[in-house]
């Protein structure tokens, strides 16, 4: 049963129930899985037209037999012909659309009220097959012919009836705490290690060397930085069991990921839209106005000559409204442990802005960070130029610490190096800057202080703020618990946001994100 | 147009206003192709109250709602019930001062002034139609201000300054949720009577669907009613867009199935197909399946 099955199922349900707000139970299908039309009415139609409470009573009463399925398979023919006759009225259409209804010795009058049913449904049930209705049958029913009657040879008729209890959720199995790797490794050890765990490193090693002069000083002297877009190939050798533990579990987050994005389809792809129409307004209105030659429109004095000496009779101006959309997004997931519950999440996020982005051909770029024994991982999910295609962003994974400010700071020399006039940076982060495997340190001696608490807030706040200054525009998206926002506030002042309810992420985001646009102008 | 506005159960007094107001302000003999003759009656007593009375009292009306409200329908009534030229602007991103008012244009070796629908509809005491006005940025509509309050004037840099016509009106509409609309300014909002326009009942599209296809069956105006209805709640759940919650498509397709198709190909060309969402399609042709038989044929839901 794909999702769009089931939320087309969920559908004509609503609709014939004309009520939104419940998650329907029984749902059916066809046998190729797409979801039937006919029962799925009859379904929503009980809603409507009984009390529903009384009647989940009885299938809570059902549900504690192993054949439940079998017994509210019976009573669901039983009350598809009284639903079928009230229904009729406002819809002729049924008769024409009504399979042949299944025989069955449970006997409703449609003058019925819900209790009535429910007490012929017991009654039938306790007579026939002995239910006692506490999960006990009668002892004289315990016959191998109920064993016969399986769930199978009475779906082989009807269609397919599905009883769900609930959503299912996407926990995550027990996993307890992220590791740092042991400093016994030397640079090109590490180098290594990384190489294996997070793909090709995408500088040359000088060039590396390069950006680590120019970026690791301050407060990160002695600390390394590693780029990396996530190729593997041929690198893709597991070294020990713990490196298969550890991929394995990987993988597993990835598959949550995108699952995550597919269970809330509908949802997802309308937030895109919401998204990408205000961002799209945004830029529309951001227009920059161009003077073009016209036959009419306002005179332009300097050509009139024109008319008189060349006939020439396009001596107005006309003015048109050009894009100004000389802007880039870059987008910082903060990759650390401490997001590791909710890496679905940010994935979706992440992956709704920059596809919203993408409709509106802007630019948009997807990077995520973390930190390791004294490396600080940049990992890069797509380029700019890959229009359309952002599904690599569900390869997020979390682990290790965050060194905020010194991925702030590699971040915006990517940035700066943008082709485009007006940059904005938006970062996915929980502001909780802690670096264990590597100190503050000033120089070879020193033993350093940790890079953590208000001496890593501080440092990230620097950051964010001489970014400002380069021109960046940098904003948060605030991705962590109440308790941390007066560090959001300290880090971004104004400029962040806290996504409290789903379904206003588009606002939200889109809000911010235009303000910004607003800016540029 | 009074005699279906007495039917709507309009107040007699503002009936006879109206009549006064023709008397008033008969229609230049050059300008009658300009009165329309609405091809669809706007339904709801409360709604007319309010535009008539604004009309009379000398004020212009902004019309806001959502899909399918009758924006439009309303504002072509309006024109019919006064008997005035209507001069319709639909409104856009560049919507600008020279578009509105007019501009210069070259004629014969000479620079001269081409008159745009504003001017042309103030100088003919016209009703604007000022169609989706949220569509424009409100700073090129600051050219309207004059025109729209008390002072009612146009002036033309380098040309002359008029009066409006003392019967010129301007009817605005706006919609929101389009890709491109925006608020309108405090400005320009303060220089119309705005009125929210209610979706329409079910009773009332009925009538509709009746006034328009008498021959059609009652029970399948109802169904077709109902049908609407469903959309609608399906949009406002946000299972679905609104491009299927589309009430010119629904009187498109009795239409169609008049002229021949059957119910299931003209509710897909008129409704179903204006979803572009392969999924969102399935839902909407779940709506239709379960209310309406797609084998149905002109001869089954007219009366011969």
């Amino acid at each position: 049963m794909t999702e769009l099955q089931k939320r087309r199922a969920d559908n004509i349900i609503w609709n014939c129930a004309r009520d939104y707000s419940f998650t329907p139970d029984f749902k059916a299908y066809d046998r190729n899985g797409g979801a039937d039309l006919y029962w799925n009415i009859i379904f929503g139609s009980a809603r409507r037209l009984y009390e529903y409470e009384k009647l989940e009573e009885l299938f809570a009463m059902l549900d504690k037999y192993r054949d439940a399925a079998v017994y509210e398979t019976i009573f669901w023919n039983a009350l598809e012909p009284v639903l079928f006759r009230r229904e009729l009225v406002g819809r002729p259409v049924l008769e024409a659309m009504r399979p042949e209804p299944s025989k069955t010795e449970l006997k409703l009058e449609d003058s019925m009220t819900t209790e009535e049913i429910v007490a012929a449904a017991r009654r039938f049930f306790y007579e026939r097959y002995g239910l006692y209705g506490d999960g006990k049958i009668r002892l004289r029913y315990r016959l191998p012919h109920l064993r016969r009657m399986s769930v199978d040879s009475f779906l082989q008729r009807g269609p397919i009836i599905r009883h769900e209890q609930g959503l299912y959720h996407g926990d995550i199995p027990g996993y307890s705490g992220g590791y740092t790797l042991g400093s016994k490794l030397s640079e090109s050890e590490l180098r290594a290690f990384l190489e294996r765990k997070f793909g090709k490193s995408i500088y040359s090693p000088e060039r590396v060397m390069q950006l680590e002069k120019q970026l690791c000083s301050g407060n990160h002297k002695f600390t390394h930085l590693f780029y990396t877009a996530g190729e593997i190939g041929e690198l893709r050798g597991i070294y020990n069991t713990f490196e298969m533990h550890q991929r394995k579990r990987q993988e597993e987050v990835i598959a949550g990921n995108r699952a995550y994005y597919q269970n809330n389809l509908r949802q997802n792809r309308l937030l895109i839209a919401k998204l990408s129409t205000d961002i799209m307004n945004s830029v529309l209105l951001h227009m920059q106005p161009a003077e073009r030659k016209a036959n009419s429109g306002a005179l332009d004095p300097a050509r009139v000559w024109r008319a008189d000496r060349l006939g020439d009779e396009s001596v107005f101006k006309r003015i048109e409204n050009e894009n100004a959309g000389d802007m880039s997004v870059d987008i910082l997931l903060d990759a650390s442990h401490s997001q590791v519950n909710r890496t679905d999440k940010i994935s979706s996020q992440a992956y709704i802005i920059a596809e919203a982005l993408s409709r509106c051909r802007v630019p948009c770029r997807v990077m995520s960070f973390c930190s390791m024994s004294g490396f600080t991982i940049m990992r890069l999910f797509n380029d700019y130029s890959a229009a359309g295609d952002n599904s690599s962003i569900f390869d997020y994974y979390a682990e290790g610490c965050s060194r905020d400010g010194l991925a702030i700071r590699a971040a915006g020399n990517l940035v700066k190096q943008a082709p485009y006039e007006h940059k904005l940076l938006i970062v996915l982060s929980d502001v909780k800057p802690l670096d264990a495997a590597a100190k503050i340190r000033k120089d070879e001696r020193d033993i350093g202080v940790p890079y953590d608490a208000v001496r890593a807030l501080t440092d990230t706040a620097h950051e964010v703020r001489r970014l400002r200054a380069d021109g960046i525009s940098v904003i948060c998206i605030f991705t962590g618990e109440d308790d941390n926002l007066p560090s959001a506030k300290m880090v971004y002042g104004q400029d962040f946001v806290r996504v409290r309810d789903f379904s206003y992420f588009a606002d939200t985001v889109g809000k911010l994100i235009i303000n910004q646009m607003k800016n540029y102008n | 147009m009074l005699d279906f506005l007495r039917q709507e159960g309009i107040d007699e007094a503002l009936i006879a206003r109206i009549e006064q107001f023709h008397r008033e302000y008969p229609a230049a003999q050059s300008d009658t192709i300009r009165i329309p003759s609405p091809r669809f009656k706007y339904y709801g007593k409360e709604i007319w109250t309010l535009a008539i009375t604004a009309i009379l009292s000398g004020e212009n009306i902004l019309l806001v709602g959502p899909k399918a409200t009758g924006k439009n329908v309303l504002a072509e009534n309006l024109s019919a019930v006064f008997a005035r030229p209507e001069w319709d602007v639909s409104f856009y991103l560049n919507t600008d001062a020279s578009s509105l008012i007019g501009t210069d244009t070259f004629r014969n070796g000479e620079v001269s002034f081409r008159k745009g629908p504003i001017f042309a509809c103030a100088e003919a005491g016209g009703f604007g139609v000022l169609d989706e006005i949220n569509m424009a940025k409100n700073e090129s509509l600051a050219v309207l201000h004059a025109t729209l309050d008390f002072r009612r004037i146009i002036d033309v840099p380098g040309y002359s300054r008029i009066r409006l016509a003392p019967a010129t009106r301007f009817i605005a509409t706006m919609n929101y949720g389009y890709a491109g609309t925006r608020e309108l300014n405090e400005a320009l909002a303060s220089r119309f009577m705005v009125i929210n326009m209610p979706l329409i009942s079910g009773e009332n599209l009925e009538k509709l669907l009746l006034q328009q296809y008498p021959a059609l069956k009652t029970e399948y105006a109802a169904q077709l009613s109902a049908l609407f209805e469903e959309i609608r709640q399906k949009c406002e759940n946000s299972e679905i867009s609104t491009k299927a919650l589309d009430l010119r498509g629904l009187l498109a397709a009795v239409k169609l199935v008049e002229n021949g198709l059957t119910m299931r190909e003209a509710l897909s060309v008129a409704i179903i197909n204006k979803s572009f969402d392969e999924f969102e399609r399935t839902l909407v042709e779940d709506i239709v399946s379960a209310r309406i038989d797609g084998r149905l044929r002109k001869e089954d839901i007219f009366c011969p």
